[in-house]
């Protein structure tokens, strides 16, 4: 099993989701991989199991603008003022 | 089954061109996030663009489809993120064009804070073409669940940091508040991958006209693979001046003042139900 993949069947295995660290050790150590990686993923060591397989690292996680697009904002006639909040309740 | 809604369906499939977009959301937590039809149309497409949350995510689903392009290559600090939005959509929709079925995958749900998405599905929609989003488990949908808030109990309003330092907005103390992109606050020229304490002070700053300095409020980042833990670390308010951020941070504030209730609605309310007949006894048998 790769890392990927243990990493997958980890997340979405219930029997999976509490494993304390002699159990989670036991499961790497069946997963055939390298003892680098084993102990990287046994110290949750994220960081290092990513220098591990080379992986990219990700730049930028943040996708929205602070600004709203023109079409996103209603017309300001289309607002209703003050008054006619009032009266409607 | 509505009729309507599925022949309008079919229609739709008839008359759209060539060539489909669908963004999709893989989620938080790798592997345990990814709903049934995200994945389905990750595996059915003719190339996947991808924005993953973690450097394991282009792997992952390279598992899934063996044409994979991550979005990523168009960052760069100091580059105008307004322009690498407009990069990434145009490049979708230039899949799309070309007659391929594009899918747009993005960590989370791909609608929450995510222009490109929004903005590739808008016009791919208006040149003709076949264009869906499909849903995700967002960084909220995992703080409701972590941090034990009903947005019902309340209410909870979503902001992004930045804008709601920029411009008025009404502040509902007596709600939750969340806001994103906290590690990026003040960056007004989106040319920057963090900001600083300084930064934070002017978000602490305006936070002050309505919550206590001491009001306890909670910077959360959801575990985004099996061996991390989930951080929510609560603390006073003026203490997120100094307290670690980053970009995957997000603040949530909790209410701090009680709801008012509205006599005016209140009466209205009382007055309908004197107004409404009781059904006698005999009736309900
Ligand atoms: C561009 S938005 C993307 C949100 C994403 N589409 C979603 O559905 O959650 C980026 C912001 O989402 C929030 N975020 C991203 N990853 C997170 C995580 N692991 N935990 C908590 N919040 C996160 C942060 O506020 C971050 O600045």
């Amino acid at each position: 099993m790769s890392v990927i993949n243990l990493l997958e069947t980890l997340a979405k295995q219930s029997a999976l989701a509490n494993l304390s660290t002699e159990q989670l050790t036991t499961l790497v150590t069946q997963a055939e991989l390298t003892a680098e990686q084993q102990t990287a993923i046994i110290n949750s060591d994220v960081k290092a199991l990513e220098q591990l397989l080379k992986l990219e690292q990700i730049k930028c996680y943040i996708y929205k603008k602070d600004v709203p697009d023109e079409d996103d904002v209603p017309d300001e006639e289309e607002a209703p003022n003050n008054e006619e909040i009032k009266q409607a309740i | 089954m509505n009729d309507t809604g599925s022949t309008s369906n079919n229609l739709n499939e008839l008359t759209a061109k060539q060539g489909s977009l669908v963004c999709v959301g893989i989620g938080m937590l790798l592997g345990a996030h990814l709903t049934p039809i995200c994945k389905s149309h990750i595996e059915d497409a003719d190339v996947v663009f991808i924005s993953g949350n973690n450097a394991f995510i282009k792997e992952w689903l390279s598992q899934l489809n063996n044409n994979v392009v991550d979005l990523q290559e168009y960052y760069q600090e100091g580059k105008s993120r307004s322009l690498t939005y407009d990069q990434m959509s145009e490049i979708m929709l230039a899949a799309m064009r070309e007659g391929k079925k594009v899918v747009g995958a993005f960590y989370g749900h791909p609608g929450v804070f995510v222009t490109p998405a929004h903005k590739a599905i808008k016009q791919a929609t208006k040149e003709g073409y076949f264009a869906k989003m499909e849903a995700g488990i967002s960084a909220e949908d995992c703080l409701i669940a972590d941090c034990g808030i009903d947005p019902g109990s309340v209410g909870l309003a979503s902001f992004e940091a930045n804008q709601f330092i920029r411009f008025k907005r009404q502040v509902d103390n007596s709600a939750y508040l969340v806001l994103w992109q906290v590690g990026v606050v003040g960056d007004c020229n989106l040319t920057r991958f963090s900001t600083g304490s300084e930064y934070r002070a002017v978000l602490v700053d305006v936070l002050l006209q309505h919550y206590p300095q001491e009001h306890p409020v909670i910077l959360y980042q959801a575990a985004t693979l099996a061996i991390e833990k989930t951080i929510i670390n609560k603390l006073p308010l003026k203490d997120i001046i100094d307290a670690e951020v980053n970009q995957c941070t997000t603040l949530i504030i909790p209410p701090c003042k009680r709801l008012v209730v509205n006599k005016q609605v209140m009466e209205k309310l009382q007055q309908l139900d004197k107004q409404r007949t009781t059904p006698s006894l005999t009736a309900i048998k």
